[in-house]
């Protein structure tokens, strides 16, 4: 009878493991699979693809394709800059959403959200056009004040899509930062003005250290969102192709290798290698903040 | 307990497995029907093509195919277009179902026949060969077997703006040099002569055709690929003058309202075009429409004039694709959407259709319906000329490769290199040169160079 219950139980858990094989474990496997062949075609190649197992060439490949691991690298110095400025800023508005009343906070919360709730393509499409030299309207107001800034040239692509990036991701990591900051309990306060404590002193030795995880956690979330950028590079090469080539970020180089270069095995094999980076990078940051935890 | 428990449950679970098949059989019910017919229809049973196409007007053509005859009628499915519809096809000949007739262009065809998405129509198609012209119909089959059926030639010329070449005292140019000095003297005044978008690196191909560069050739069974002759080089150091001396403007067409707003101010006042983009142009100007006028493409210097095979610039075709079941019927209707007079007067008209110069033998009665009056005022007639002259000039001997499309990306990315002054076009079609060989053997093509 408790063994039944316990299947029973378990069956509950049914419909997210069908799913979870289905949509994740079944087009892994199919991945790893794909990236062990390669299409071939012979002569003057106008007669058809034949399929060959090729082993570990497509990963010898893409080892080596300097496209690929440039767009890496790209993304990574993009995270290094970007993580911690959204870290910093989503920190700040949740310190001072806390040290306000919780009417005036709850009144907050809500305005802060609103960017998140906005779908990611639609705030890419409406900063593009926000941006855009000839139709936008903030190259007409730089120029009124005396700055003539192009946002789209390549110097500033990144600061562009990291503004965009920072607009629509600060409410979320904001309200799990908010979140674990109410989890602390008030007694430390009290203790800590009565010893004297500014409101600034408070929040930088009780506070922050208070939610050292919660930001672990959003800071490991963050780097495998930037690490893997599609929508908001992809928007902004439709306007401006000469700063944000084709191989721009990694899922980008993929993207062109499976769709239109036609070359699914190698994309696939490309998969393969991003998401051992992804894996290691957050293995070891995860490994580096919490060994600081006692 | 546990009976009158289990006996509610499993008649829960009945009636839920009943609205589970009941929901999937409708649901497979609804599914599209595919090609089928079979190769031999009748009134009763006839044989239905799928075909994708973008182009305003196929509709029209479309319902009076299939107003006209009874065996054979098309079911027209409207897409993208561009890479997206090519990333559609391929998707559909991996599953299977691929669409009898699908819309392209003569620049993927090479690439779609070496993924083996298209199917031999040469029985059908060639003893049809004297009703194109000769530019519109090689860019229909290649190494002697034919895969579709020409939709449209691809006339070129510069389109460019009376008042201001007038306000300067600058003739049309004539050859490229001319083209260049004309810029120069534009630049002056804070003037584009031309436009090149960052991810359009069809300048550099069209102006490489018209030397007489092949930048793919076929050797017996292997290919030879050279970017490097004296005919590409040529075209690159025109083009390296005028993005070296700033005479052009690099607006994308992602921008497209930015693009038509741009000719319509003023900004760029040349355009390289066929007679389709007109219709976006009139439709997109406010003040300038009257004040254009054609000339001929301009040569190289000491050369004849020789415009460009037709690239983007729409040497269109409708192909016939290896998995149609139909392929006898399927060539029969491309080229009555090629040939039939009424079809051909919908494609040709800017309004009803898109403006496409036809690949008839002999277009010319065709020219003054392809042009748009309001965008040429008073250039009207004169403009008439211009066009029927470029006809004959298209380039023939043009072979695209089997790689094309992936090169064609590769390229645009140093393109946009190119102009922002990052690459010198030489280094480009060095490093072209060297990423197509690699490319081709990577895929197990017989090549050198």
């Amino acid at each position: 009878m408790i063994r039944s219950v316990r299947w029973k139980g378990a069956g509950f858990t049914a419909p997210f493991l069908i799913g979870f094989v289905f949509l994740f474990l079944v087009p892994i496997g199919y991945a790893i699979w794909q990236s062990l062949f390669l299409e071939q075609q012979s002569g003057l190649g106008l007669g058809g693809t034949t399929t060959q197992f090729v082993g570990l060439r497509n990963y010898g490949h893409g080892f080596t394709d300097s496209d690929f691991l440039g767009s890496v690298w790209r993304v990574f110095l993009f995270a290094c800059v970007q993580v911690p400025v959204l870290l910093t800023i989503s920190l700040l508005m949740a310190l001072l959403l806390d040290s306000v009343t919780a009417r005036a906070a709850a009144r907050f919360r809500p305005i802060l959200l609103v960017p998140y709730m906005i779908p990611g393509i639609v705030a890419a499409i409406v900063w593009v056009n926000l941006y855009s030299p000839l139709v936008g309207p903030l190259t007409p107001l730089g120029k009124a004040l005396g700055f003539s800034w192009n946002f789209f040239a390549p110097a500033m692509v990144w600061p562009s899509i990291g503004n965009l990036l920072t607009w629509h991701g600060i409410g979320y990591q904001m309200l799990i930062l908010y979140a674990a900051l109410q989890a602390v309990p008030r007694e430390l306060f009290d203790a800590a003005h009565v010893d004297g404590a500014s409101e600034l002193r408070l929040a930088l030795s009780i506070k922050i250290p208070a939610v050292r995880p919660a930001l672990v956690l959003t800071g490991m979330l963050s780097i495998i969102g930037m690490l893997q950028i599609f929508n908001e590079p992809m928007l902004f090469r439709h306007v401006t192709p000469q700063t944000v080539t084709a191989g721009f970020t990694p899922i980008m180089v993929i993207y062109n290798e499976a769709f239109n270069a036609g070359d699914y095995d190698y994309a696939a094999a490309l998969s393969v290698i991003l998401a051992a980076i992804l894996g290691v990078a957050s293995y070891l940051f995860y490994r580096f903040t919490s060994r600081e935890i006692a | 307990m546990i009976c009158a428990n289990s006996s509610r449950i499993s008649r829960t679970y009945r009636a839920a497995v009943a609205l589970a098949v009941g929901v999937g059989l409708t649901i497979s019910g609804c599914g599209s029907s595919k090609s089928s017919g079979g190769a031999s229809g009748t009134a009763a049973n006839p044989v239905v093509l799928d075909y994708w196409g973008w182009n305003n007007g196929q509709p029209a053509q479309v319902a009076a195919f299939n107003a006209s005859h009874k065996d054979v009628q098309i079911k027209y499915v409207k897409t993208q277009g561009g890479d997206p519809t090519l990333q559609q096809l391929a998707n559909a000949y991996k599953a299977g179902n691929e669409p009898c007739l699908v819309q392209g262009t003569a620049e993927n065809l090479t690439t779609l026949v070496s993924q083996g998405e298209l199917g031999d129509v040469t029985q059908w198609v060639a003893p049809h060969k004297a009703e194109f012209n000769p530019g519109a119909f090689s860019g229909a089959g290649v190494q002697g077997k034919i895969y579709a059926v020409p939709t449209s030639s691809a006339p070129a010329f510069t389109i460019y703006r009376t008042d201001i070449f007038q306000q300067y005292g600058l003739k049309p140019p004539a050859t490229w040099d001319d083209f260049i000095a004309d810029g120069e003297v534009l630049k002056q005044h804070g003037i584009d002569i031309t436009n090149y978008a960052g991810e359009d690196p069809s300048t550099l191909v069209t102006l490489a055709m018209q030397a007489g560069a092949h930048w793919y050739t076929i050797d017996g069974d292997s290919w030879k690929v050279d970017f490097q002759d004296p005919a590409s080089l040529k075209a690159a150091a025109v083009i390296q003058k005028i993005v070296e001396e700033n005479l052009d403007s690099q607006i994308s067409f992602a921008d497209y309202a930015a693009v038509q707003r741009n000719y319509d101010n003023g900004g760029t006042v040349t355009r390289q075009i066929s007679t389709w983009q007109m219709a976006g142009m009139v439709k997109n100007f406010t003040k300038s429409n009257g004040k254009w006028a054609l000339s001929p493409w301009p040569a190289f210097a000491g050369d004849s004039s020789k415009t460009p095979a037709g690239t983007n610039q729409s040497a269109g075709l409708t192909l016939i694709t290896s998995q149609c079941k139909a392929k006898a019927q399927a060539a029969e209707a491309a080229l009555w959407l090629s040939t039939d007079l009424g079809a051909v007067k919908t494609m040709a008209d800017p309004a009803t259709g898109a403006g496409l110069m036809p690949a008839l033998a002999d277009p010319s009665q065709y020219v003054a319906e392809s042009i748009s009056a309001p965008l040429l005022g008073p250039d009207y007639q004169a403009a008439q000329k211009v066009v029927t002259d470029s006809i004959g000039t298209v380039a023939t001997s043009w072979t695209f490769g089997p790689d094309w499309t992936a090169m064609y990306d590769e390229l645009a990315n140093g393109w946009a290199k190119v102009l922002t002054k990052q690459e010198k076009l030489t280094d480009l079609l060095a490093h072209m040169q060297q990423w197509t060989v690699a490319d081709l053997k990577s895929r197990g093509i017989n090549v050198e160079g």
